[in-house]
């Protein structure tokens, strides 16, 4: 399945979120990124923003697997 | 203490309701408290740590495996916790300066980032999109677009 790279971009930014080992500056610049990514993506598809996160949520965790990223569990312990 | 906002400024506007949010306001009057900012960076610290655990759950239960009708309720009910949690976190620092809180290791900006991410994860799972619009949009993004470098999108993104 084609993925358009806007939404591997996303990803990207969703993934690096959830790295336990982001600081709060990078955190925060981050967030502001996926947020504007979101908001680019949804003007290309004219949706709204709840419509395009649950359209790719599912798309996700394929990503990060064809990316061979490791997952919370397998980066930090209890 | 001498008359409380919602006394003062609704006597008797909408008295029941001003009751009713008499009650909050007090909750939240030792958190407003200047003394009490250590406390607020103590709980600001639990809420980070409630959501770093949020989200070891939800990566293994809502992404890495197809949810279950209870894995979705949980998901709901524990995002709609720390959203109010981190909301009630915001008024309760809207009267201390940044960089008072600051010094006591809270950041507002991070709790403003930290609360917009949950609400797109609230937005994602919970927006009430049907699964018709959910299976067309997808459909319509997935469809048309190839990404020239796919193989290296992560290095290219990251770049």
């Amino acid at each position: 399945m084609p993925r358009p790279h806007l939404i591997e971009k996303i990803h990207d930014l969703k993934y690096r979120l959830r790295e336990p080992r982001l600081s709060a500056s990078e955190f925060v610049k981050t967030q502001q990124e996926y947020d504007a990514a979101i908001s680019e993506a949804c003007r290309k598809y004219h949706c709204a923003k709840a419509e395009l996160l649950a359209a790719i949520r599912s798309d996700f965790g394929k990503w990060v697997n064809q990316q061979r990223l490791p997952w919370l569990d397998e980066t930090e312990s209890d | 203490m001498g008359a409380t906002a919602t006394q003062t400024y609704l006597p008797e506007i909408a008295p029941r309701s001003a009751r009713d949010w008499e009650f909050v306001k007090s909750l939240l009057q030792d958190l407003e408290a200047e003394e009490h900012r250590e406390e607020l960076a103590s709980l600001f610290g639990q809420w980070k740590l409630s959501i770093k655990a949020f989200r070891r759950v939800e990566e293994r239960r809502m992404t890495r495996q197809s949810p279950d009708p209870f894995d979705w309720k949980f998901h709901k009910a524990c995002l709609c916790g720390l959203i109010s949690f981190g909301t009630m976190l915001q008024i309760a620092t809207t009267e201390h300066k940044s960089e008072d809180l600051a010094k006591d290791g809270f950041h507002k900006d991070l709790l403003d980032a930290l609360l917009r991410d949950l609400h797109n994860t609230f937005d994602e799972w919970h927006g009430q999109v049907s699964e018709d619009r959910i299976k067309e949009l997808s459909e319509d993004i997935f469809r048309a677009e190839t990404s020239p470098d796919r193989e290296d999108s992560r290095s290219k993104v990251s770049a």
